[in-house]
């Protein structure tokens, strides 16, 4: 687990995020500012990825953005912004996919497609329960476990995957996020004693209890290895 | 606002930049037809069905159609009464009834030549076309062929074809390739006739199939892959379904950064793929273009019915 202060706060908050969930609460909002989100969908739609993350971004503390759109043109936005979770889902971009998702969340949408995109990122579960299933391209880059991915995108991916599910979870109480979201929080509380690795390169020790028939083919070295 | 496109003009100027390269989608080069080429010609045939039933329709204003229309019918029957073509066929009788789709869709309109006559009645002996393993799009096709070319008098059953495709089988869009995609656009294809029947399934089912398209139009408009967007909005103009946000901005899309001044169509946007599309020579460009091209060509046709006019300054 990195030990620097903004990893250990980003902990905390995924802590927070699984706690909420689990109580099926929405994601913490600092206070309900107004974000005055209304994009033209022409302009939404050929947003580079970049441009697109830091326009969703700016509405993560509005508790509902696009308050200002009329309802016509709102279901409109939601379902571009729902296509788009799918179009990046695609493309196996986790993180953008949770962001969308998170926005829509946040805007009271539901829908076959933002289902799509709940269930794929719900399929990013890793076995040790962060999100983010990178172990055969670490593997494949000949990661260790010290040093070179120091599991700080992993935590940072499945922090916003939970801010993702509480913001989804917390506005249409769905009867989710079960047990993807247990396992997470089960390794986040994990981390927090260090007692094992689930984000990465410390090493200091692996789950406890004997391997399974699911996961003996997985090594617990070459997991410490190659998350 | 949306402005709606210039249908006519647009559509204008991609059947002129056809009619200006007839030659290219002739399969024979010396005697030999040259890889893709007869499917090539096949889709060109394709497009012309299309473009005789809108030419039909009185509410018509693509007057080019009509002077064109001669020109294409008449290559394609050179095309079709080639010796080598005719050989062909009967050389591949398996394949055989695919290879003729070119001259099926002239059957279509009353034309008749012996020789592949003869070769469909050889085929038929043989069990061909239906002793061929094909996907299930692909075997509504082969219905649809035989249906349109008068072989089967009785239309295809439509509804037992339809629930073996992929369309009616999938349920997420997010594991899907283009191929898929291309599966589930030819299958409408075929369904509606290009346009010209209703689909034959239940006003659900063409719901559901609706917000399909439109889920793969956003990745395709924002992927900048113009073929499969245009594929896209022929499927959703197919189905009548093009009143939707997303419907109109993919199309804007579509016809602002595919359509370039000569009236050919990109396949998709240079930048997004990292290379300018290998086009040096005119054939390369011809290669290159001339699918989203017809693409363009069919979705302007069919999209200027239902539009009004035009007011020109």
């Amino acid at each position: 687990m990195p030990r620097d202060e903004s990893s250990g706060a980003m902990r905390e908050l995924g802590l927070l995020l699984a706690k909420r969930i689990e109580e099926r609460k929405s994601g913490p909002l600092v206070q309900g500012e107004r974000s005055g989100f209304n994009p033209a969908l022409f302009d939404l739609l050929f947003l580079e990825r970049q441009e697109l993350t830091r326009l969703l971004q700016g509405i993560s503390l509005d508790d509902e953005p696009g308050r200002e759109v009329d309802p016509a043109r709102r279901l409109e936005l939601c379902e571009l912004l729902a296509g788009l979770a799918v179009s990046y889902a695609r493309d196996g971009d986790v993180s953008i996919v949770a962001t969308l998702v998170r926005a829509l969340g946040q805007m009271g949408f539901s829908g076959p497609w933002l289902d799509d995109a709940v269930d794929f990122l719900e399929a990013q579960s890793c076995p040790a329960g962060a999100f983010g299933l990178l172990a055969i391209e670490a593997d494949q880059l000949k990661l260790k476990s010290e040093g070179i991915l120091d599991g700080s995108g992993l935590l940072r991916t499945t922090v916003e995957v939970l801010w993702a599910f509480a913001a989804v979870f917390g506005s249409i109480q769905k009867q989710r996020p079960g047990e993807t979201v247990q396992g997470c929080f089960t390794a986040l509380q994990k981390g927090e004693d260090e007692r094992t690795d689930v984000f990465g390169n410390a090493g200091v020790g692996l789950p406890e209890g004997p391997p399974c028939d699911r996961t003996s083919a997985w090594h617990p070295d070459e997991r410490t290895a190659s998350i | 606002m949306h402005d709606l496109p210039d249908y006519e003009d647009l559509g204008a100027k991609s059947l002129e930049w056809v009619i200006d390269r007839l030659q290219e989608f002739a399969p024979w080069k010396e005697g030999s037809p040259e890889g893709d080429r007869i499917k090539t010609l096949g889709e060109l045939a394709i497009v012309y069905r299309l473009l005789r039933r809108v030419a039909a329709d009185k509410r018509n204003r693509i007057a080019a159609l009509a002077s064109t229309l001669p020109e294409i019918h008449a290559f394609l029957l050179e095309q079709c009464e080639a010796v080598e073509y005719r050989e062909l066929v009967r050389k591949r009788l398996k394949e055989g009834f695919f290879i003729l789709t070119p001259y099926l869709i002239l059957r279509s309109f009353g034309c008749r030549i012996s020789y592949h006559e003869d070769s469909l009645r050889r085929m038929a002996r043989l069990g061909f076309p239906g002793a061929v393993e094909r996907v299930p799009h692909r075997a509504m096709e082969t219905k649809y062929c035989l249906w349109i070319s008068g072989l089967h008098e009785e239309e295809p059953a439509w509804l037992s074809l339809y629930d073996a495709t992929f369309l009616k089988q999938v349920r997420s869009l997010i594991y899907i390739d283009r191929e898929d995609v291309y599966a589930i656009t030819h299958t409408l294809m075929y369904l509606t006739d290009f346009g010209g029947l209703v689909a034959s399934i239940d006003a659900g089912e063409i719901e559901r199939v609706s917000e399909i398209l439109k889920c793969l139009l956003i990745h395709h408009a924002r992927t900048r892959d113009w073929d499969i967007t245009g594929e896209l909005l022929l499927g959703l103009g197919f189905l009548a379904r093009t009143s939707s946000a997303t419907y109109r901005a993919a199309e804007t899309a579509f016809l602002r950064f595919a359509w370039q001044s000569d009236g050919s169509l990109l396949p998709h946007t240079p930048s997004a793929c990292g290379a300018k599309g290998g086009e040096e020579s005119e054939r390369e460009i011809f290669d290159h273009r001339y699918h989203t091209t017809l693409v363009g060509l069919m979705h302007c046709v069919a999209a200027h019915l239902h539009s009004k006019p035009q007011v020109k300054r």
